[in-house]
């Protein structure tokens, strides 16, 4: 059966195509306009983190929450508990973009696409756009234009005279670092079902003869690293262009194999895709030192398993979830989470596993007993501390050996079931059981493990990895006191949305606080106090050769309350707030 | 032998019978088949039958297709004869349906092109349409009737040298139908259910994969590449594909193949180095030379995008594309008629549109729905701008032939008046008077010029159409009535080319490198006129004796090569008898019929099928003297021999051998280093 899915924004005539059949029971029909390749196996999701939908433009949670950059169109790496649901605002790296009923709004960094340009802004809040979607550095918006729609695109690294894709007529829109790429509704009248703005090597132009393979085989979605697309098709084909090393050619090996098989999912890291078939096989390819080539005997243990549960990407690594017995491989940067060590190689391969979760050089896992192990580098979540360490933090209410890790995430895990309950949904970031509820959070250098009764109200909190991402006495004590709504994360810092008392959308922030967000600026807390419905990470891509020394990346958060004010901050960024527009 | 018994005769049985050749109007078909037992008891006088639509037309074993074909079926059927008298049971072949044009090109646009379009490297006169011989610009192939092979001769780099792994497919492969560029060939090979591309020559790849080029419906040639289009979409989503030399557009790009997916190809045209993809909606996408058509001007795109073009007329450089309503649009080398000049456009557009175009080399030349006027624009020395007569003519209206040479045209109106314009050593002038045709025995006959072109042409075209009128009951004494017939004769033609079908008989008029040849034939095929003009010892003029023949012969079919003229009639009761003139041997060219071996000129006096040419490529630029350039002449007589002249053949009469022995048999050893040399078959 097919549970039907909250609709993102059913005024939408540009992505929301109304399934025949859903909405019969009064409500929200589904806005994906595609049906999903393996719509079949997957119905009956409703993955964390996305609070509304399972599935957004024909791309799953799973593919888009396990991916190193979010597939929602919107530039996102890290938690975004709004997922896609929250169309109507969107963020670079160091501006926002905004519509509200009073107007439309840029804010942040010229440079990251906070254009000055009034004839822009003043058209974009007579023709309120219907979805926002940022690369990096520039910003796209759907406008509703008589019965048709227009992409309207500014920002940075866009060459408008370049442009070789019509900009109207489209159905979904996606985006990697650079460009953005789109699926128009019906093939335009060059034949091309796809089309793409941006930095040409990165995405930005799509060779003729990929289009060609479109044309009797329509897309249905689209994926991207950070410099490349890799588009899905109806007949569950896989086509890739962009640059070569970020994923932007199929290798011949690979090709031969996606040749042969249908594929279902596809996950991506910063440089390279994991494509999924059917038969549940892996195919990689893109760069070799972002997981762009598995080992043949990691290859082998997983279809001596039966093959993919799932995938989960970090920066330039993979963790494989099989199908049988829930073990975890990894493959990758032996650096950055490509290699596990002996704890987790062991863990892993005792199988079990019922969460897993990637931060942006490290991976956690944790089976049904609440056994935990990660790896990675220590300085970056990699590690679990043992005792008095660094990094031991927050504990349940139950507690022996405080300040092992292991024992925190145990004892967080007590009263689970012995074994895994049947899986309705796809392992990922949650484990849910009849008693409550586990959810492992990341920013790039640390994880954190809460758990919440059926309520909302946070049962644990469980932080490691680098010392400035660790929760605060303060903090914790707050949330443990608190029913969680949304979680969302930025580079280097954690905010909750949280009820406290008869209070909704109350913020509480912790993790590094200077340069990321973690610290809720004085003039934020006067202007949004309560109420906060959204939080969008505003966040920074950087690359592997970066140390936590000289950790130059710089994130912060955007937030909007139901009543329409909105409250932007972090690293690099002025804090920008706006009051709620008058009536 | 002892205990041998002599057993009775088994009678005499025909199988495998087929029709070699391409059904199209303008070719000569053969009859072929195995005749089964000629050990124990040989053939003798077997006898043939053809029936189109079931009515016998012919008991020969060839047979030429003409117009009240098309559209109907050719069987041929042998009823097998031994020398001992048995009588076998008539075997038939599998019917041929016979179709307008060739590959989806009318017989109309290729012969208005300048370059051929029915993939088959040829110029001004269309070559005979069954491809069963077919050259480049110095290579020929044929396919035998009696060893069911392909043979191929001529210069290595033309196209003669046959690679290996090919060669099998061209034995014992009768359904093959061969093309060429100017130094390549391909043939299209039956290969179980589907068929099979091959090819080879100087601008063909060597590490060829030959899996692309499967189940192919059309093939289509330029100077230096093949197009095709498949049966059906492949599984690549292409229906169309090209093979050669990348600057002749031997790579279709991907975005074109993308228009197609859901608005299939209907033919392929060509101008010397770019093609152009027609649709079954009218729209066109070109690539190969951008300078030469290979790129559509966004000017031209925005008309072509309001036509629904259903013809297509090309030059050596650009494309002219016409739709039904007369609208039309041009583009690629814009100093040869890939964009025309404002005014010259609204003369056209004001006068109904398009009627038909006409190319030549560099130039070409739009007959209007209207009043029948020509408007040509181009090079302007190489037919692009008229002279004042031809302007004068061009203006009063009632056009009703036109034909284009390389760097000249000629036109005549329904009243018998005709001019031509362009460059005047090549043709492009039509002197009024003075005598009819030049002596090229005299001492001044292989000069240059005009002034050795045969005179009194326009006298002598008026003289035709006035007599027709007359014969139609006009007054060709009063002014308004001859208006007033001219009018109605131009109106009532929906279409201007080199012949036209009028009242008791034709006009046809031919032309090559540099000089035409007008003939008037009443129905029967006798001739009632016989003129020439152009370059005096280019095919501009005739020997007396010659011109007699003609008169006193039925001209059956014309052909040229570049600076000579072939016809092929029937005498008295002689069919099949070749005269040829223009330039001589000694100028290199097939205008002259060798007297040495004998054989030739005693083959070429009966029984000739079809004439076939092998033309070299034309200058691209007038100059006062026609640079040397050595085209052949290859005749097909009924005994399966074919008779070679002219300048890059040896002179003989060849016989496709049972075996080819050996590899050397591939080759010609000519060396073409040589310019001005005179060089050799085999």
């Amino acid at each position: 059966m097919s549970i039907p899915i909250v609709a993102i924004n059913v005024t939408l005539p540009s992505l929301a195509v109304d399934a025949p059949g859903d909405g019969k029971d009064g409500r929200p029909a589904r806005t994906v306009s595609q049906p999903e390749p393996t719509a079949d196996t997957r119905s009956g999701h409703q993955a964390a983190p996305w609070s509304g939908v399972d599935s957004f433009q024909n791309v799953t949670a799973e593919e888009s929450g396990q991916s190193f950059i979010r597939q929602f169109g919107r530039f996102t790496l890290h938690d975004d508990s709004a997922g896609p649901d929250d169309c109507i605002a969107g963020t670079t790296s160091r501006a926002y973009a905004l519509v509200r009923k009073d107007g439309f709004f840029i804010g942040g960094r010229e440079n990251y696409g906070a254009s000055q340009d009034v004839d822009l802004t003043a058209y974009l809040g007579r023709n309120s756009p219907s979805h926002i979607f940022a690369t990096e550095k520039s910003f796209a918006a759907l406008v509703a234009v008589g019965n048709e729609n227009r992409l309207v695109v500014w920002g940075q690294a866009l060459d408008l005279s370049e442009i070789g894709y019509a900009l109207s007529g489209i159905r979904a829109v996606y985006a990697n670092r650079h460009a953005f790429s789109f699926i128009y509704r019906t093939a335009a009248a060059s034949g091309k079902w796809i089309g793409a703005i941006g930095d040409a090597k990165r995405g930005g132009l799509i060779p003729d003869a990929l289009q060609l393979k479109l044309a009797t085989d329509e897309p249905v979605s689209i994926r991207a690293t950070e410099g490349a697309f890799a588009v899905l098709t109806r007949s569950g084909k896989v086509y890739a262009w962009g640059d070569p090393a970020m994923g932007g050619t199929i290798d011949p090996a690979a090709a031969a194999i996606l040749e042969g098989t249908t594929v279902a999912k596809i996950f991506a890291s910063s440089c390279a895709f994991c494509a999924v078939g059917t038969n549940n096989q892996p195919i990689v390819w893109g760069h070799a030192g972002f997981g762009g080539t598995v080992p043949p005997a990691t290859l082998e243990a997983i279809l001596d398993d039966d093959g993919v549960e799932t995938i989960v990407a970090a920066q330039a690594a993979f963790c494989c979830i099989t199908r049988r017995l829930g073990k975890a491989v990894a493959w990758g940067s032996s650096k950055h989470g490509g290699t596990m060590g002996d704890a987790a190689a062991a863990l892993g391969a005792r199988g079990g596993i019922v969460a897993c979760k990637a931060a942006a050089w490290a991976f956690c896992i944790i089976n049904a007993q609440g056994q935990a192990e990660a790896w990675g580098p220590e300085s970056y979540g990699g590690t679990l501390p043992a005792a008095n360490g660094m990094g031991i933090q927050s504990t349940p209410e139950t507690s022996a050996d405080a300040d092992d890790i292991r024992v925190q995430v145990r004892n967080a895990f007590i009263g689970a079931p012995l074994q895994a309950p049947s899986r309705d949904k796809p392992i990922g970031a949650t484990y849910v059981t009849t008693d409550w509820t586990a959810t492992i959070h990341a920013v790039d250098t640390g994880f954190c493990l809460i758990t919440t009764h059926p309520d909302g109200l946070i049962r644990s909190i469980t932080s490691w990895g680098a010392d400035s991402t660790l929760i605060s006495d303060t903090a914790r004590q707050v949330l443990l006191g608190s029913y969680l709504h949304r979680l969302t994360t930025s580079n280097g810092a954690y905010l909750a949305i949280v009820r406290q008392g008869e209070i909704n959308g109350c913020l509480v922030a912790w993790g590094e606080s200077a340069k990321n967000g973690g610290l809720i600026p004085e003039t934020v807390r006067t202007c949004v106090q309560a109420g906060v419905i959204e939080a969008h990470p505003v966040n920074s891509m950087h690359s592997l050769v970066t140390t936590s020394e000289d950790w130059s990346n710089m994130s912060g958060f955007f937030v909007r309350a139901a009543d329409g004010s909105v409250a932007f901050w972090g690293g690099g960024m002025d804090t920008i707030c706006l009051p709620p527009p008058r009536d | 032998m002892i205990g041998h018994i002599q057993k009775p005769h088994a009678l005499p049985t025909a199988s495998d019978v087929i029709i070699l050749g391409e059904a199209v109007v303008g070719g000569t078909l053969k009859g072929s088949y195995l005749y089964d037992n000629e050990v124990e008891n040989p053939e003798g006088g077997s006898s043939y039958t053809w029936t189109v639509d079931s009515n016998v037309v012919s008991t020969a074993i060839e047979l030429r297709v003409i117009e009240d074909y098309v559209g109907k079926e050719i069987i041929f059927t042998v009823t097998p004869v031994a020398q001992a008298g048995e009588i076998g049971q008539p075997v038939s072949s599998d019917p041929k349906f016979v179709e307008v044009g060739f590959q989806h090109i009318s017989d109309e646009e290729n012969a208005n092109s300048f370059m051929k379009q029915h993939g088959n490297f040829s110029f001004y006169t269309p070559e005979p349409s069954d491809r069963i011989f077919v050259s480049t610009g110095g290579a020929f192939s044929l396919i035998d009737g009696g060893t069911r092979n392909v043979y191929v001769r001529g210069q290595a780099d033309y196209g003669a040298v046959v690679p290996e792994s090919i060669k099998t497919y061209l034995v014992n492969n009768p359904a093959s139908v061969l093309y060429s560029t100017e130094r390549d060939f391909a043939a299209l090979v039956p290969h179980g259910r589907t068929n099979q591309l091959l090819v080879w020559g100087k601008n063909m790849p060597v590490n060829q994969d030959l899996t692309k080029w499967r189940n192919i419906r059309a093939v289509y040639s330029n100077r230096g590449a093949f197009a095709y289009i498949y049966k059906e979409l492949s599984s690549d989503n292409k229906w169309i594909g090209a093979i050669g030399n990348a600057n002749f557009g031997g790579n279709v790009p991907d975005h074109i193949h993308l228009k197609l997916v859901n608005d299939p190809p209907r033919a392929v045209y060509a101008t010397l180095d770019a093609f152009a993809v027609l649709t079954e909606k009218g729209r066109i996408y070109a690539w190969g030379n951008a300078a030469s058509g290979g790129s559509i001007s966004s000017s031209a795109q925005a008309l072509l995008d309001g036509m629904s073009t259903r013809r297509i007329i090309s030059n050596a450089s650009a494309f002219c594309a016409i739709d039904d309503s007369g609208s039309f649009a041009t583009w690629g080398d814009a100093d040869t008629g890939g964009t025309i000049p404002a005014d010259r456009l609204e003369n056209i557009l004001d006068d109904g549109g398009v009627k038909s175009i006409v190319a030549a080399h560099s130039a070409f030349c739009a007959i209007t729905n209207g009043r029948g006027k020509a408007v040509s624009w181009g090079g302007p020395d190489r037919g692009g701008d008229m002279n004042a007569g031809s302007a004068q003519l061009a203006a009063r209206g009632n056009i009703v032939m036109c034909k284009a040479i390389t760097f000249a045209f000629c036109l005549v109106n329904a009243s018998g008046q005709a001019d031509a314009w362009g460059y005047a050593a090549w043709g492009g002038t039509l002197p009024p008077s003075g005598s009819r045709t030049a002596d090229v025995e005299t001492g001044e006959s292989t000069e240059i010029g005009v002034q050795m072109a045969s005179a009194g042409v326009k006298d002598a075209i008026r003289d035709i159409f006035l007599t027709k009128m007359s014969k139609a009951g006009v007054d060709t004494d009063d002014d308004p009535s001859v208006q007033r017939a001219a009018q109605h004769l131009s109106s009532a033609m929906d279409r201007v080319s080199n012949k036209i079908i009028i009242e008791d008989g034709y006009v046809s008029i031919y032309g090559n490198d540099a000089s035409f040849f007008l003939v008037a034939q009443d129905e029967d095929g006798f001739s009632n006129q016989i003129l020439v003009w152009g370059q005096a010892n280019g095919g501009g003029s005739m020997r007396e004796d010659t011109r007699q023949a003609l008169m006193a012969s039925q001209i059956t079919s014309v052909y040229c090569t570049n600076g000579a003229y072939g016809v092929i009639a029937k005498q008295g009761r002689t069919e099949g008898v070749v005269t040829v003139w223009g330039a001589t041997l000694a100028d290199l060219d097939a205008g002259e019929i060798p007297t040495t071996p004998p054989e030739i000129a005693q083959k070429l006096s009966k029984g000739i099928v079809e004439l076939y040419s092998i033309k070299r490529m034309p200058a691209p630029f007038p100059q006062p003297v026609r640079p040397p350039i050595d085209p052949s002449f290859a005749a097909r007589h009924t005994d399966g021999s074919y008779v070679l002249w002219g300048g890059n053949v040896d002179n003989q009469v060849f016989v496709p051998p049972e075996h080819e022995s050996h590899a050397d048999a591939w080759v010609s050893k000519i060396d073409r280093s040589h310019v001005g040399k005179r060089h050799r078959y085999t």
